[in-house]
């Protein structure tokens, strides 16, 4: 299955299985139809795999294990009367597809362990003798959980796997890029290197600070920076104020809508998950409805092959991406180098990068894969065109 | 952003400052040497009137473009 | 006291005068209506085309990524219209509390001028947004909390108070004028004039003027130092990341711009009244030279912080704001901006010293100039600041920004509501004040 895009069955490592197998919670299920189900769901996204292929595959196996095959979806309110010119067999396809993607992932989660989603209090602020480096040297937000990232850079080679899937799994517009990932060669650093840009869910978020309507808000359960798509006004000055450019307004009505429901909702009936509507600002979200549901991950970093991406929760010492922290440093001899993007600008990031700071002779290159390499659009203005009026077309179109 | 005895510094600049001519045109009006309480009083309600009919002419548009172009 | 309204006079007065926009239309006027209508019409149009299809038929688009500006020539026409509607009521402020009787003529017409211009700023708000329908709930539902943090929350209190305080102002001081034409004034306005009336009294009018000092007290800290040099700049001088834009300079340069095209546009005003009105003696000479100098004053302010912003980025300034100031100086329209604006000081100036080379035609050409200034500059301001981020290591960064045919009918589409509302108003409401001179 190596033509599939780079995905295969053993895309973590050998390494990571193992220790992912010993880890798996015994349950009442089959462990290992649900890997395998979440392998070729995650084929399905990726078009290596057809619909119908994938519900036929499992079919059987679904009605032995569970009695019954749940996979068929609500299409009532999947097709509202907007100005989507899809066809309906599109919309449906698309639908299977996500509902594909949703079962398996419920069962992959239990496969993957589960319990990135850390509870319970945040101690201290050092991790084995290392500071959690913030601009005061403070954990974030003390006593409460902040979901963050480690991301390292030293392993990332440029393939976007994980901008994929991010564009696959919100459905986003052509070049709405919430997650994006950079090439660049620098002075001070041999070689190519990588940055991976995603919103950085800040514990000062300037865009929260500005929003006149507070659509834009930083949940208190687990510290994700959202927008509530019912309330916002499309000012778009979050846009305006965020110094990383994270944000992609709805320009016109998306390609795309969300899967099997135009209105996904978080725990607190808050339209906060997948893309927004036209008129309405949106950005990463760390995957709110992977969170609720207790997955506790985040679809770029279940998709990363190169073991790049750690998401959990900074404030606990136990979580996924602090452990990372402590065994990367030890694999390094005690000397690690991190960094948080644009610190100076007092926002308190909650993405820990490990390599070095891009400086200001960081130029942008191309990378080993480019993005039309994915069939996705890197430049959005030049697919921003809105519909012309037939003066307009006299005139040769817009400037 | 900063804070003074535990109030952000937009609170100060809101109330502190900016609603500060205002107040003071108020007094004036309800407390200066030639003040007319009927007069005083109409010019509040002058000023709240013209509030209403600011945002209610904005929100009557609002709806006038909801009806049109998002129906729910 | 009942008026009773629609009897002529045979006394030819200033009230002659005040009362000539308010007779019957003429063939001119009915062209100027529908001309204007036209040009709104055809502006609603493609705002209707835009409130369709979504902001994508505009020029702005995203900026990171995406390679472009998300706030462009809306942005920057809201801002031109507030500094037009500084005119107003600085002008009346300065006959009240400076006692700068030379204004005197053509305080009305500014007041009026405040208030059209206002709207019309708040309407490329509403323009501007993504979901127009949501603002009033969403924004009410979340003041008491945003009003802490958000400078455009900040922006829309401010904006809201300026307003409700020249409405205000407007109201308590056109009873007098009202009452006192009585008879003469149409009388199918009738009810709105006793509506406007209602309760007036004579002895009520030095009482008013106590009041309105104080309205005009307040207007005068509030507009110029807390809005236009005030909330308007924070919204772009509080942005760390943006270096064009990040300096304590924005608030007097905002400022110093707002007064050229405020000054400029009542000159404008004024002069067109004058002209189809005949109303050489109602607004003398005078009137024009000296606004002339006052536009003249404000305007080499305003050339002067410029030369600040450019010495500052050009010197040995970081590389955000080094990169910013050579696309400023690098930009055509920023010049053309600058010579408008330095060609209308020099003329405007030298006329306040050499009253020979006074003419009132002369004034009016040159204050044309920073009025079409200001929107350049502005509007250049804005997407200059945003094509350069301080985090600029995408490629597609600096973007690129280019109006489309709908941001451009919103200019005329707007400059024709300013027509309108001045035709209707001046037809219900004299826009002149009815005392020769100004008693206090």
């Amino acid at each position: 299955m190596e033509d599939n895009k780079g995905l295969t069955g053993s895309e973590f490592g050998e390494e990571k299985n193992e220790r992912v197998e010993q880890s798996l919670p015994v349950t009442q299920f089959d462990a290992d139809l649900g890997k395998e189900v979440a392998r070729d769901a995650r084929i399905l996204v990726a078009g290596g795999l057809s619909e119908v292929e994938f519900y036929q595959r499992y079919h059987q196996a679904y009605l032995k294990e569970f009695g019954i095959d749940g996979r068929q979806i609500n299409q009532g309110e999947g097709n509202t009367a907007s100005e989507s010119t899809f066809p309906k067999q599109i919309s449906r396809r698309t639908l299977l597809k996500a509902g594909g993607v949703a079962l398996a992932s419920i069962l992959g989660a239990r496969w993957l362990g589960g319990k990135a989603y850390a509870s319970g209090p945040a101690t201290g602020d050092n991790y084995d003798g290392l500071p959690l480096r913030g601009e005061d040297d403070q954990p974030q937000q003390n006593g409460r959980v902040q979901m963050g990232m480690v991301v390292d850079l030293e392993k990332c080679d440029g393939c976007l796997d994980c901008v994929y899937a991010c564009q696959k799994h919100n459905f986003n517009s052509a070049g709405v890029l919430w997650l994006y990932v950079l090439a660049y060669r620098d002075e001070n650093q041999d070689g190519r290197n990588f940055l991976v840009r995603l919103c950085q869910h800040c514990s000062n978020p300037p865009c929260v600070k500005v929003c006149p309507v507070r659509a834009r808000h930083k949940r208190e359960k687990d510290g994700l920076v959202l927008t509530n798509y019912s309330t916002c006004i499309g000012c778009r000055y979050c846009m305006v104020t965020c110094p990383y450019g994270v944000n992609y307004f709805q320009w016109s009505d998306p390609e795309y809508q969300n899967y099997y429901h135009p209105k996904l909702t978080d725990y607190r009936g808050w339209w906060v998950i997948g893309n927004p509507p036209k008129g309405v600002m949106g950005k990463c979200t760390f995957c709110p409805d992977r969170q609720d549901d207790g997955r506790g991950n985040v679809v770029c970093a279940l998709t990363c092959p190169h073991n790049v991406l750690h998401f959990g929760d900074l404030n606990d010492p136990n979580s996924e991406p602090r452990r990372y922290l402590v065994e990367k440093t030890k694999e390094k001899g005690g000397q690690l180098s991190t960094f948080r993007l644009l610190e100076n600008y007092g926002t308190k990031p909650n993405i820990i990068y490990i390599g070095q700071q891009p400086s200001r002779s960081a130029r942008p290159v191309e990378g080993p894969v480019s993005y039309a390499d994915w069939g996705l659009v890197e430049k959005r203005l030049t697919v921003l065109e809105g519909p012309e009026p037939w003066f307009m077309k006299a005139f040769g179109g817009n400037p | 952003m900063l804070e003074w005895i535990g109030i952000p510094v937009g609170t100060w600049l809101v109330f502190g400052i900016i609603l500060v001519p205002v107040l003071g045109m108020l007094a004036g009006w309800f407390l200066g040497k030639t003040r007319d309480f009927r007069l005083a009083f109409r010019g509040l309600a002058y000023l709240l009137t013209m509030t209403v009919v600011l945002w209610g002419g904005l929100f009557a548009l609002s709806m006038l473009i909801q009806f049109v172009f998002f129906p729910p | 006291m009942r008026q009773t309204f629609g009897v002529r006079s045979r006394v030819p007065s200033r009230a002659d005068h005040i009362l000539k926009p308010m007779g019957k239309p003429s063939t001119r006027y009915y062209l100027l209506l529908v001309t204007a209508g036209a040009v709104a019409l055809w502006f609603f149009l493609a705002w209707g085309w835009q409130l369709r299809y979504g902001l994508v038929v505009t020029g702005l688009a995203d900026w990171g990524t995406s390679g472009g500006v998300p706030w462009g020539i809306y942005i920057g026409l809201f801002i031109w219209w507030v500094g037009i509607s500084h005119g107003g009521i600085l002008i009346s402020a300065g006959v009240r509390l400076f006692k700068l009787r030379v204004f005197y003529p053509v305080a009305r017409l500014a007041e009026l001028l405040t208030i059209g211009a206002l709207s019309i700023a708040g309407l490329f708000i509403i323009i501007d947004l993504g979901r127009p329908d949501r603002v009033v709930t969403s924004v009410i539902r979340a003041y008491a909390t945003t009003v802490h943090t958000s400078p455009l929350i900040w922006d829309v209190t401010v904006i809201t108070l300026y307003f409700v305080l020249t409405a205000t102002y407007l109201l308590l001081t056109i009873r007098h004028d009202i009452y006192h034409l009585g008879r003469r004034l149409p009388s199918y306005f009738a009810p709105l004039y006793r509506l406007l009336t209602h309760g007036y009294k004579p002895e009520e009018d030095k009482k008013v003027e106590r009041m309105a000092w104080w309205l005009a007290f307040a207007v005068v800290i509030l507009a110029p130092f807390l809005l236009h040099g005030g909330v308007i700049p924070w919204l772009f001088q509080l942005i760390a990341s943006m270096p064009a834009w990040f300096s304590p300079i924005q608030a007097p340069t905002f400022l110093s711009i707002a007064l050229t095209s405020a000054f400029g546009s009542v000159v404008l005003v004024a002069y067109v009244f004058r002209r189809v009105y005949g109303w050489t003696e109602i607004i003398p000479d005078k009137a024009f030279a000296r606004m002339g100098s006052v536009l003249s004053l404000v305007g080499l302010f305003f050339l002067w912080f410029q030369l600040q912003a450019i010495i500052t980025g050009a010197f040995a300034a970081p590389v955000g704001l080094r990169t910013a100031t050579e696309a400023k100086v690098e930009d055509p329209i920023y010049w053309t901006a600058i010579v408008l604006v330095a060609a209308a000081v020099l003329y405007l100036g030298a006329q306040t010293i050499w009253s020979a080379l006074f003419s009132v035609r002369r004034v009016v050409i040159a204050s044309i100039a920073p009025v079409l200034a200001t929107l350049f500059e502005k509007t250049l301001f804005i997407v200059e600041g945003l094509e350069n981020p301080a985090f600029d290591i995408y490629k597609a960064v600096p973007g690129h920004y280019f109006p489309t045919w709908v941001e451009i009918s919103s200019i005329f589409g707007a400059v024709a509501m300013l027509v309108l509302f001045f035709a209707i108003a001046a037809k219900v409401v004299p826009v002149i004040e009815v005392e020769a001179e100004h008693e206090e």
